[in-house]
């Protein structure tokens, strides 16, 4: 049945081709211009079929329900945006935001309203895209609802779990989609890979220094949740007692654990569409600044960001975006037990 | 006959009141696990304030979880902030009420007819499980507390607590007026208020 679902998925075009928003060793240009990026679409990894369709039935297999009904955690489907002067008004500088620049759409996406949405659908220039985050593995990441050629969608919450990631469902097909691999495990476009944009994790004190007309993302999401309060139903980044976010503990239990790391420990980690797989210790990359991986017999640079504290990353042949984000250590490693580790 | 128990022991204004209070403190309780009704931080806005969702309509029977619907509109009085969802309200209402009918049951039995022990534990035990389930907004951050992690059969349970709770509230309430029932006399206004008098006789 899933040969016969992988046999009829046309292959929908060559490899996306990410043009290079600015050089990989300077990251001020990539965030103060907006990101341009090809308009393809989603694109079939190169993983040798056999093995690719082994590990996403593991992890189909290992789908676990999250405890709310699909929906039950509600996206923003139409997002109202307000001005920084007054998001300050309920933001404290070291809230984390989620920041967009793309295609000079500057927005950010408080954490704080985020974590009870998880994903925001957005309209840019005719573009479907969709922010998304997982408070369960630390993660934020942009995704293009270029699903097949003339295809948009947005995307929902299915209520389901794989090693914790948040498993989207796009209204197209139905198809599921882990965030972290950002590819269907499920449904009519399993295998298929999503194009991604850029999202930077920082805090709305940063942001806002670099982007002091950046809108952001408004209360008035359509529902009705305790926005105002410091902590969420999983912990805090904003005070001491962190709970989820720092603990040992997991909820659920990942396919493979790896004591490597803490398994909260902020990793900044990036993939190819061969499935090759680093992640550098977010610490390791704060000290050293730019750090050079080989990933797939090419080299990637990835370059730290301090007036963000994010980074950017890029092949370093053909100065090729390459989406490089913050994720917990136990999740990476859970999605890509074969990862490099620079610790 | 059980029922008609019940009614003559409601009837007596301390059983009542003791009903009463115990419904509400439920209730705040029940809330308060689910996170609807919280202490707001910040805001500059009026004391008193309501607001309600556009789209109420479409949103009012919508479930965020097992037996958690979403809230239509927010109640603020000062630093108070009450979610307000018709559905959550209604089940906290009826669970509310077998939480009194258990408490006013239970101080009848030990006031009345001087039964002590555990049954007036009865009521406190099947409380609990609706309790936990409404810290299941999100995802059950208890579990993490307790040190376990979540599987599908624990997950099936926790999504079953609230009809678990409200079984448990039944069992106990119809148990307790069963054996109340079968006492010699279940007259209320003919029971000797003193329990050590009752206690006393042979």
């Amino acid at each position: 049945m899933k040969n016969t679902a992988l046999a009829a998925i046309v292959l929908i075009g060559s490899p996306v081709a990410w043009s290079n928003p600015g050089s990989a060793s300077d990251v001020s240009t990539l965030w103060s211009h907006s990101v341009r990026v090809a308009q393809a679409a989603p694109a079939r990894s190169t993983v040798p079929a056999a093995e690719e369709d082994e590990f996403l039935s593991l992890l189909e297999k290992n789908i676990v329900s999250g405890g709310p009904p699909k929906d039950g955690i509600p996206a923003v489907d139409d997002p109202q945006y307000t001005s920084a002067g007054e998001a300050d008004q309920w933001l404290v500088p070291e809230d984390i935001v989620f920041g967009i620049d793309y295609e000079g759409f500057v927005a950010a996406y408080p954490q704080r309203i985020l974590v009870w949405h998880e994903i925001a659908n957005e309209l840019v220039d005719g573009e479907q895209l969709s922010i998304t985050y997982c408070p369960l593995t630390g993660t934020a990441i942009g995704f293009k609802g270029n699903l097949a050629r003339e295809t948009p969608s947005t995307f929902g919450v299915s209520g389901r779990l794989v090693n914790s990631n948040l498993i989207m469902y796009d209204r197209a097909t139905d198809s599921l989609w882990p965030q972290i691999p950002g590819k269907a495990i499920a449904g009519s476009l399993r295998a298929t890979r999503l194009d991604e944009f850029p999202v930077a994790w920082t805090t709305w004190e940063q942001w806002k220094e670099k982007h002091p007309n950046t809108r952001v993302l408004s209360q008035q999401t359509g529902f009705l949740r305790n926005y105002s309060s410091n902590r969420d139903p999983y912990g805090s980044y904003l005070e001491n007692d962190k709970g989820y976010y720092e603990s040992e503990r997991l909820l659920f239990p990942p396919i493979t654990e790896d004591r490597q790391l803490h398994p909260k420990a902020v990793v900044v980690g990036f993939r190819d569409r061969s499935g090759n797989a680093a992640a550098i210790a977010k610490d390791r990359l704060r000290q050293e600044k730019q750090i050079e991986v080989q990933l797939g017999g090419r080299t990637v640079v990835v370059t730290y960001d301090p007036e963000l504290d994010f980074h950017s990353a890029a092949f370093k042949d053909t100065a090729e975006w390459i989406n490089a984000f913050d994720a917990m250590w136990f999740a990476w490693k859970a999605f890509y037990p074969d990862t490099q580790l620079l610790q | 006959m059980k029922l008609e128990l019940l009614v003559s022991i409601l009837r007596e204004r301390r059983f009542l009141v003791t009903a009463i209070l115990s419904l509400l403190v439920y209730l705040v309780l029940y809330l308060a696990a689910m996170q609807y009704l919280t202490v707001a931080q910040g805001g500059t806005g009026p004391f008193i304030s309501l607001q309600i969702v556009p789209d109420w309509q479409a949103l009012v029977f919508r479930q965020r979880a097992p037996f958690l619907f979403e809230p239509v509109a927010a109640l603020r009085f000062g630093p108070l902030l009450l979610f307000v969802s018709i559905p959550n309200l209604a089940l906290g209402f009826v669970l509310g009420l077998l939480v009194g009918a258990n408490f006013a049951v239970s101080y009848y039995g030990f006031r009345t007819l001087g039964m002590r022990g555990a049954r007036g534990v009865h009521a406190l035990i099947g409380t609990i499980p609706a309790l936990i389930s409404g810290a299941a907004c999100c995802v059950p951050t208890l579990i993490l507390v307790i040190g376990l992690q979540l599987t599908a059969t624990l997950a099936a349970v926790w999504s079953m607590l609230v009809p678990i709770s409200a079984a448990l509230l039944v069992i106990s309430l119809w148990w307790s007026l069963h054996r109340m029932a079968a006492e010699p006399v279940c007259d209320i206004a003919s029971r000797p208020v003193n329990a050590r008098a009752r206690r006393s006789e042979p």
